[in-house]
């Protein structure tokens, strides 16, 4: 008796009647379809796209996923908005870049693990007093905490560089590991014969496309994974409610700080990752401008869902990167501009669509009312406005 | 005594920073992230004012004047639309502070730049040889300081300032407009931001960063001293001042120094005491 | 039957209020017990106290024995101790369902959580608005609600906080129904509830507080007779119409 009963009901929520998915389906599953999609289309992007500038741009961005996803997870998922969190991307690239001026024969793969462990330790000692915060606290802590680091930089001016910071890093063709994934990508994608021709440059380019896109996929998909299935239903109620999280039996201090750390090792991987990309690092990895940029990337593809700050990230960063040049001088002679107008559009936005602008225009095009928010856009509003 | 009297000085012009950023969270609930760009308005337009040849009287006013403008601009424009939701209050801001980061470093690029002094030369005082701009930034700063709490205390407008930090419903029963005194307090705040600005522009230097080191400071003279707490903004002020001054001259390379104290001092209290050593519940 | 749960002397100070003083009582295994007493008697506040949601000023909580007040909160509900809130709180942007499944997560459950998440729904009539984000529940469903997650604890000990305030009538008598059941499940509890009448034909026994300090415990009949009990509720009474 009971036990058909029981067996019968979950397909009620999942159908909800009406024909549209429930929101439950939607909170616990995106769309599969569209998530492989995504990648695909940019593996053979470059089979059709040749102008090598533009998809070194797109490398660029594709490393902004990984910051932006890594921060959703912390910030978007638990509540804990960071705004500081140049502070772990800048100590995955500064110990990449100071492994390789002072220990180049540390391996490149080695180098990034590096940078994970010291994003996450980072992110360990942030954490820990960090933990009681809310709101404004957290803000200014992690704020503080990353403009200490820039500090840090100058006092060991002879050896970050101060502010020219490190040149000459040991670069993404360097490593045996992503050489030969972004070689043997851009060899399926190109054809051999047409990678053996370009120049070194050209080659360059492409490894770090595909190397970029390689761990981007695997970042980000893991992240999903693990944002959409139990324990990432664990960190939204622990957004939600800590208190109601405990009543649950959720054991808060293990999440909180397991978040940060995973945020911070993520992040650490890419600005890692980052700096052998660019062959250099600079005090522009550590700076209240990329903090508040990713922020502004997850306010406009909406936070707490991964996949939308991921999305975000390349709409902005190719913006700021690559169309805005081409839009006007203005933004080529002043480049500071650029993220000054990130930052007017952001503080318009709040004020007129709190809620950002991908998810409700992703909530009228597929049909859904206002009635159940999107998971994604809560951050705002729920963050940590507590009585 | 080098210690002990620049100490003193530099304890005042950070709780004209302080004071501002304390009030308008005790009294608005408000985190305002722009804060130290009221203290770089006040630089910057003074700074500009005085190559335009204008006197430099005149430049600090206006640099005064700016700050104050800049305050009521962003009280009105941007945090009043979302004041009931904190992260974005939050998010706004830090924009704020970019956008104008951005805008200085559009019109003055990123060097380095420095107002001529108020006074020049030094004085000796208890023995101790000091720049007299420092000298009279401190005094200005400690007279502005004085007055805002005798003002805060003995009048009724500082009154009801008070009575909407300790409790908004209650003084909105008796006739208080909380968001009225939000504005004020934001202006005022903003205002002896800005006159801070000023007046260390003699003898900091300006760039359009210079706005994070302010903040970090403010924010870590709440946490000493307690949310919304005047007495204990006024003491945490004195320990962050003479701590920054201690370490400028104790240690090697002291001056880049002082934000990483100001961060250490801002984690250590966290850990050991969330609520601030005076002050109110610190959540 | 062995003795669950002991409060030992608990009391816990605000500054210079005394909110709860010197509690003392025990609940044996399989109990009903009311605790009633006027607003601001203290009775959230000693539930605070013994599920770890706030440290008693001084005294002791114990659970078969074992204190529970160095125990981190998630540990106090592993251990079989699970409560509501007087003031509901969900998970407002969560659908019912997924409300349910977290302290099944929590609680390391195996198989198919969503099965079980309905199950628990079902036990408190909440099943046909498991899709439903709870910001959109009424009242009483947002009770039910908070009912469902403190269930899917598995606990062995439930407290529950006024769980029949802002119900109609027929709502309460549903979720009366709900808590019988529990009982006959071999569940103990302890309730909080002004609604007597209601509260009376659950439990076997009421204690009553006032001001902080227990003033009967026994037999409800009796409790209810008792002189300080009728005092202490008319001064209360008293107190609200004043205000109103
Ligand atoms: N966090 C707190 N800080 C200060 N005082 C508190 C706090 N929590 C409760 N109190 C006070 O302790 C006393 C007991 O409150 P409590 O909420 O426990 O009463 P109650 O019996 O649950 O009342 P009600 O029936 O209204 O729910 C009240 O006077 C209340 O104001
Ligand atoms: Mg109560």
């Amino acid at each position: 008796m009971t036990s058909t009963k029981v067996a019968e009901q979950p397909a009620a929520p999942s159908d909800g009647g009406s024909g549209r998915p429930s929101p439950l389906k939607r909170l616990l599953r995106p769309n599969p379809l569209i998530l492989l999609a995504l990648p695909i289309v940019l593996l053979y992007l470059p089979r059709f796209v040749d102008n090598t500038t533009l998809l070194q741009q797109i490398a660029v961005a594709t490393i902004f996923v990984m910051f932006a996803a890594s921060w959703d997870i912390l910030s978007g998922y638990t509540g804990q908005v960071n705004f500081g969190h140049a502070a772990f991307i800048g100590t995955g690239a500064y110990t990449v870049a100071l492994l390789s001026k002072y220990q180049p024969d540390v391996s490149n793969e080695l180098a990034l693990l590096a940078a994970v462990g010291a994003a996450a330790l980072l992110g360990l000692l942030i954490g820990i007093p960090c933990l009681r915060l809310k709101g404004p606290y957290l803000a200014l802590a992690t704020l503080s905490v990353a403009g200490a680091l820039v500090q840090l930089t100058f006092i060991f001016k002879t050896q970050t560089g101060g502010e020219d910071g490190i040149a000459g890093v040991k670069t993404v063709i360097d490593g045996s590991l992503t050489n030969t994934i972004g070689e043997g990508l851009s060899k399926l994608v190109l054809g051999p014969l047409t990678f053996s021709g370009l120049g070194g440059f050209d080659q360059y380019i492409y490894v770090s496309y595909f190397v970029t896109l390689v761990f981007m996929v695997v970042m980000v998909g893991g992240l999903m994974l693990l944002g959409y299935g139990k324990r990432g239903l664990v960190l939204r109620s622990i957004q939600q409610d800590e208190l109601a999280a405990e009543a649950a039996g959720v054991p808060l201090t293990r999440y909180k700080l397991g978040a940060f750390v995973l945020s911070a090792a993520c992040a650490g991987l890419a600005g890692g990752l980052y700096a052998q990309v660019r062959g250099t690092v600079a005090l522009d990895l550590l700076a209240v401008d990329l903090s508040l940029l990713i922020i502004i990337i997850a306010a406009f593809g909406g936070a707490g869902s991964i996949i939308g700050p991921a999305i975000g990230a390349y709409v902005v960063v190719l913006l700021q990167n690559y169309y805005l040049d081409r839009a006007t001088d203005l933004f080529v002679e002043h480049p500071e501009l650029k993220i000054g107008t990130f930052a007017l559009l952001l503080i318009i936005v709040l004020i007129v669509q709190p809620r950002g602008i991908v998810p409700p225009l992703l909530q009228r095009l597929s049909g859904r009312g206002s009635a159940t928010r999107a998971a994604g856009a809560t951050m705002v509003e729920g963050g940590g406005a507590k009585p | 005594m080098d210690v002990l009297v620049q100490g003193a000085l530099t304890s005042a012009v950070i709780a004209l920073v302080a004071l501002g950023f304390s009030l308008v969270y005790g009294v608005g609930g408000i985190v305002n992230l722009a804060h130290g760009s009221f203290f770089m308005i006040g630089a910057y337009s003074a700074y500009a004012m005085s190559e335009t040849g204008a006197p430099l009287l005149v430049s600090a006013v206006v640099g005064v004047l700016a700050a104050t403008l800049a305050g009521v601009l962003l009280e009105r424009l941007v945090i009043t639309p979302i004041r009931h939701q904190e992260v974005a209050v939050l998010i706004a801001t830090l924009a704020v502070a970019i956008l104008v980061q951005s805008g200085v470093q559009f019109f003055y690029g990123g060097l380095e730049r420095q107002l001529p002094g108020f006074v020049s030369g030094a004085v000796t005082v208890f023995g101790v040889t000091l720049q007299q701009t420092r000298v009279l930034a401190g005094l200005v700063a400690l007279v502005t300081i004085v007055t805002v709490l005798l003002v805060l205390t003995r009048t009724p407008t500082g009154r009801m300032v008070r009575a909407v930090a300790q409790d908004e419903e209650a003084s909105r029963l008796i006739g208080v407009r909380p968001e009225r005194v939000t504005l004020y307090v934001l202006a005022i705040g903003a205002g002896l931001a800005g006159l801070a600005g000023v007046l260390t522009a003699p003898y900091g230097v300006l760039t359009p960063t210079m706005w994070l080191l302010p903040l970090t400071q403010a924010f870590a003279i709440v946490i000493l001293g307690g949310l919304g707490s005047i007495p204990g903004t006024v003491l945490a002020s004195v320990v962050v001042g003479f701590l920054d001054r201690f370490v400028a001259f104790n240690v090697k390379d002291g001056d880049i120094k002082v934000g990483l104290v100001t961060v250490a001092v801002i984690l250590a209290t966290l850990v050991l005491r969330p609520q601030g050593f005076l002050g109110k519940v610190a959540r | 039957m062995s003795v669950l749960l002991e409060a030992d002397a608990v009391t816990r100070r605000f500054g210079g209020l005394t909110a709860v003083n010197e509690v003392t009582f025990s609940v044996e295994e399989g109990a009903a017990v009311g605790l009633i007493g006027a607003n601001g008697a203290g009775k959230t506040t000693l539930f605070n106290c013994l599920t770890g949601f706030d440290k008693p000023t001084s005294g002791d909580v114990r659970l078969r024995g074992k204190s529970l007040l160095k125990m981190a909160r998630h540990k106090v509900v592993k251990s079989g101790v699970a409560r509501t809130f007087q003031i509901v709180k969900p998970f407002p942007d969560l659908p019912v369902l997924a409300n349910v499944m977290v302290p099944l997560i929590a609680g390391g459950t195996k198989g198919d959580l969503r099965v079980q998440a309905m199950g628990v729904l079902d036990r408190v009539g909440l099943a046909h608005r498991a899709a439903s984000p709870s910001s959109q529940l009424s009242e009483g469903d947002l009770k039910r609600l908070e009912m469902a997650r403190a269930l899917a604890t598995k606990p062995q000990l439930l407290l529950l906080d006024e769980p029949f305030a802002g119900l109609s009538v027929a709502e309460i008598g549903v979720l009366s129904d709900t808590i019988r059941q529990l009982r006959a499940d071999g569940t103990t509890l302890i309730v909080v509830e002004h609604k007597i009448g209601s509260l009376l034909q659950l439990v076997e026994r009421v204690v009553a507080m006032d001001q902080g300090a227990v003033i009967a415990d026994g037999e409800p009949q009796a409790v209810m007779r008792d002189p300080a009990v009728v005092t202490a509720y008319l001064g209360g009474e008293a107190t609200t119409h004043e205000q109103h």
